[in-house]
């Protein structure tokens, strides 16, 4: 495929090098600034959160709506998702480059795709 | 290779050894992505050694965390791109050939024209697929993780691939 073609000709290499020592000392350099940064953390004063109840309670019901919402949606989608991926590329590579750009941009703020996994 | 298994379970016995095994599994990884997004080794070096203060910093979170490859490079990507945002010069709006020369300092081996050429067509993707495309070809990962660390669907993150590496392609071919 002429696509892999250009990408073989680099493959992984990289224009960028580094000091000879560098990753040898980095471990030492990260717990001297951890030790420097806990020392300046500790001077600052640490505040008192302030609990509110009423606002947790309604925030707690807000995030329970949301979720039951989410679910709900989530099970309706299921069966269609479970279509084949390969068919979605397929269909995908056929589309013009300002297509799939097109396509990308609605995809990125779409509140019910945009799941975060942590 | 150290697993992280491995590693998860050193932090929570011997935190002080468990941590010299994370920067030993992760360092060299951790430090080619933010190189690949800053170009410059300094901001590199910054943006890698605030990584892993972060990550020691919350080590007692370890237990939480589902995936520790994610974790570390959500943290890296972050450290990355707030360097980016600070930077004096908006290389966002330059081509990656522009860009590239502004962040190039005495660590990039300019003679390396082809290599040097594949970074700037990267640069010259929106960030977003940057981002994809380098964790998807460089560090390999599945599309579920690079979504994680992205803040993006699976899906999504699979065709900011493929549209990146049809722009690289296009970028090497128009720029000869």
């Amino acid at each position: 495929m002429e696509n892999e073609k250009d990408f073989d000709k680099v493959g992984k290499k990289m224009p960028y090098t580094v000091p000879s020592d560098f990753f040898d000392t980095l471990e030492g350099k990260v717990r001297d600034r951890a030790a420097h940064e806990a020392h300046v953390v500790e001077i600052a004063p640490a505040r008192r959160p302030v609990f509110n109840l009423r606002r947790a309670i309604a925030a707690a019901a807000c995030i329970a709506v949301l979720i039951a919402a989410g679910i709900g949606f989530y099970q309706h989608q299921q069966p269609r998702r479970a279509a084949s991926m390969a068919d979605v590329e397929m269909a995908y590579d056929q589309l013009s480059e300002q297509d799939q750009q097109y396509i990308l941009d609605l995809s990125q703020d779409d509140i019910f795709i945009n799941e975060q996994n942590y | 290779m150290i697993a992280d298994s491995n590693i998860i379970e050193a932090l929570q016995l011997r935190p002080s050894t468990g941590f010299s095994m994370l920067m030993k599994r992760y360092q060299e990884p951790v430090y080619w992505h933010t190189r690949r997004l800053l170009v410059d080794h300094a901001d590199a070096e910054d943006a890698t050694q605030e990584t892993f203060v972060r990550i020691y910093r919350s080590l007692a979170q370890i237990a939480q965390v589902k995936s520790l490859k994610a974790w570390i490079f959500t943290i890296a990507t972050r450290e990355a791109l707030r360097i980016i945002d600070g930077r004096r010069h908006d290389t966002v709006s330059l081509d990656g050939a522009e860009a590239f020369k502004l962040m190039a300092d005495e660590w990039v081996d300019l003679g390396r024209k082809a290599e040097v050429k594949f970074q700037q067509a990267i640069l010259s993707l929106p960030r977003k697929q940057q981002l994809v495309f380098n964790l998807r070809y460089y560090n390999e990962m599945a599309y579920s993780e690079i979504a994680t660390i992205v803040g993006t669907t699976a899906v999504s993150a699979r065709m900011n691939y493929h549209l990146a590496k049809n722009k690289i392609v296009k970028y090497l071919k128009t720029n000869d």
